[in-house]
């Protein structure tokens, strides 16, 4: 029997599921207020065995995985939830090229790539990447992570006086290195061309330089950007162009050039943004430019002169992915990932909303910012580890399941997933009609 | 206080009479609201929030803050000091800014520094003024309605067009929730902070799509050049009401923070 008091302590919770975790974000008064009630959050969040979120992985990121959630419990789940794309980050020939270069270069770089921590090992993976994207007279300044890339890379490409026009669903990366700037910054409607030609006609003659900030593929929706109006666009107001490519370099295009390559783009695009934590399964970044521009790049992008350089294991590694992903072994991985993808949406299509992905980047949308705590949990007690997504990172009530398809993940898993999320859709009532 | 007594004062099942020592002091009833969020550059937002505050607007994304355009439509009944109004229309403007989570009350769902307020209601003007600080407009024409379309919301007065309020969720579905919210408003150098609360039935989205436009009309006097007549740009947010719902707000007696 359920008495008012336990009905109201239900209540209770229920309200305490209802905030999000940027009703923390600021407060106005002296005190520390802000954290102290997040901090007091996640521990509720966690006696109430809910916390999903930081649970700690007991190995690589296979396609399956076990983890330690924050209150001690472990599970054993379905690895939907890693950008490890290709499998690159446990492949054999990664870990020993990664262990071949610690132990000839040691464990750090130990200083700026400026002063003395650039390796040979960097200047071999330079060299990869020109090689991988066919142009050979580019320049590369790489990065010890993807967001320092796109924060170094547009505080030093813009500055005040100049004006940066981003697609309003663009990574944090771009929009902090934006801000960084001191630049002007614009925001058009995500992938709408008529939006961004208004803008770029607003401000083309007002800024003595006007950059336009775009992705291939884009992690909140799983879409890809409009690169080739883009590009076309920037051309014809004199803009110059970002892509970030961090969702689909060595994924996406025939030779895994990204969808710059998919689009025919690559030659036009100034700024090609790359990860190496994705598709590389490593960490750390790179722009790929103009030598001119990548020069400059690498003395006045601060968060990059002012870093020891990226750890040669892991330049080692990425030299070796990059030369796995130009291979026949690449090829294939590219063809399975796609293929991954498609029939994970055949398998949910028609039975929930499937938003607007037509990516590697699966969602499953189901609404309710309510249910994300519950919802979360749910999945993970029935195996499955997804990346769930609300608000503010996603629309009001349009909260959704992302899942991360790998080239790696087999048919069999793939059923069990979409069994699990058709499961969840009828538990939480997000079952198309 | 912490988090485990703050959500011990859920508002959804407690009627609650005071808030960190302010008491409650108004309670409307609301058939018909809109409130609609606009991004707008930081910097504007800076602009219409005086310094000496030293409130912060509130950013969505880097450069980007909000500014809050409401119509309420009250219920004939209120009382104010015994007397019973009619229905009344009211005209909103705030800016969302950073909120006090120092307080014994609920997290607060928006937190607004109000910039002015308009009614066709000289007594409801005049509370707004006297008991919760606010700086007020009067129209006694003041009006508002729906398009064929249903979709668009028009206020306007003898003067013209005010604004409009355009909805674009192509299906709303109406859900009950209930929150508190908090605002800080100037009168006269002076600054205060109050505590309000709302509880009704509210569709809440945040479907991209034009969604209105403020004109150019004496409403507008106060604010500076950089916010001009014309189209809003992007909605951040749209919540609304059906026509005829029972929306409750409340608001607690505001505090003094500051003289200038």
């Amino acid at each position: 029997m359920i008495t008012q008091e336990d009905s109201h302590v239900q209540h209770v919770k229920t309200y305490f599921k209802e905030y999000t975790y940027d009703m923390f974000m600021m407060n106005v008064t002296p005190e520390p207020e802000e954290m102290l009630l997040f901090s007091n959050w996640v521990d509720t969040l966690n006696n109430e065995r809910i916390n999903s979120f930081e649970a700690v992985r007991t190995s690589a990121q296979t396609t399956e995985v076990d983890l330690v959630r924050q209150n001690g419990e472990t599970l054993h789940l379905l690895n939907f939830s890693s950008y490890n794309y290709l499998g690159f980050s446990y492949h054999p020939e990664v870990i020993r090229a990664a262990q071949d270069a610690v132990a000839k270069f040691g464990l750090g770089a130990s200083s700026s790539p400026v002063i003395s921590g650039t390796y040979g090992i960097h200047r071999a993976l330079e060299d990869k990447i020109l090689e991988f994207f066919g142009l050979p007279d580019r320049g590369v300044s790489l990065f010890s992570s993807g967001y320092a890339v796109n924060l170094g890379v547009i505080q030093a490409f813009a500055k005040p006086g100049n004006c940066i026009v981003l697609d309003s669903n663009a990574h944090m990366s771009i929009l902090e290195g934006a801000k960084l700037s001191g630049a002007k910054v614009k925001y058009f409607r995500h992938n709408d061309m008529g939006h961004l030609e208004t803008i770029l006609q607003e401000v083309c003659d007002g800024y003595t330089r006007v950059l336009v900030g775009v992705e291939g593929v884009y992690s909140g929706d799983g879409d890809y950007g409009n690169l080739k109006e883009t590009v076309q666009l920037a051309k014809k107001y004199g803009a110059y162009t970002l892509v970030d490519e961090a969702h689909s370099v060595l994924v996406a295009g025939e030779n895994g050039r990204g969808v710059c390559e998919m689009y025919g783009v690559l030659d036009d695009v100034d700024l090609y943004v790359m990860t190496f934590s994705k598709g590389f399964g490593g960490i750390g970044g790179a722009l790929l430019a103009r030598k001119e521009i990548s020069r400059y790049i690498n003395y006045y992008a601060k968060c990059r002169m002012f870093s020891c350089a990226l750890d040669p294991a892991v330049t080692g590694g990425m030299v070796k992915a990059l030369e796995l992903a130009a291979s026949e072994e690449g090829r294939v991985r590219r063809r399975r990932i796609q293929e991954n993808a498609d029939y994970f949406l055949q398998l949910l299509k028609g039975k929930v909303n499937l938003g607007v992905s037509n990516s590697w980047v699966l969602t499953v949308i189901y609404g309710n910012d309510k249910n994300t705590l519950d919802l979360n949990n749910y999945l993970q007690r029935k195996g499955l580890d997804t990346s769930i997504m609300q608000f503010p990172a996603v629309p009001k009530n349009e909260a959704r399941i992302r899942m991360f398809v790998t080239s790696e993940h087999t048919r069999e898993q793939i059923e069990k997933a979409a069994a699990i999320i058709l499961e969840a859709a009828e538990q939480f009532n997000f079952l198309s009609n | 206080m912490n988090l485990e007594q703050k959500r011990s004062l859920n508002p959804k099942y407690q009627d609650v009479r005071q808030v960190d020592g302010m008491q409650l002091v108004i309670d409307w009833n609301i058939r018909q609201q809109f409130a609609f969020m606009f991004e707008i550059d930081t910097q504007i937002a800076r602009e219409h929030i005086p310094p000496e505050t030293r409130l912060q607007p509130y950013e969505i994304r880097p450069g980007v803050s909000l500014m809050f355009l409401g119509y309420n439509d009250y219920n004939p009944g209120n009382v104010i000091n015994g007397e019973a109004l009619p229905a009344f229309d009211e005209i909103t403007r705030f800016f969302m800014v950073q909120p006090n989570l120092s307080l014994s009350m609920p997290i607060p769902r928006f937190t607004f520094y109000v910039h002015r307020i308009g009614s066709n209601n000289k007594t409801f003007n005049r509370q707004e003024e006297d008991l919760l600080h606010l700086p007020s407009f009067y129209s006694s024409s003041l009006k508002a309605e729906t398009d064929e379309s249903k979709t668009c919301l028009k206020v306007y007065d003898d003067q013209g067009p005010v604004r409009e309020f355009i909805n674009t969720h192509p299906e709303p579905s109406y859900l009950y929730d209930a929150f508190f919210g908090q605002y800080y408003t100037m009168q006269e150098n002076n600054l205060y902070f109050g505590v309000w609360y709302w509880s009704g039935k509210i569709c809440i989205h945040q479907k991209k799509g034009y969604a209105g436009k403020i004109y150019d009309h004496p409403f507008l006097s106060d604010m500076k050049k950089t916010i001009l007549p014309g189209d809003l740009g992007d909605c951040y947010m749209q919540m609304f009401s059906a026509y005829d719902e029972n929306l409750v707000q409340r608001f607690y007696q505001p505090k003094l923070i500051r003289s200038f």
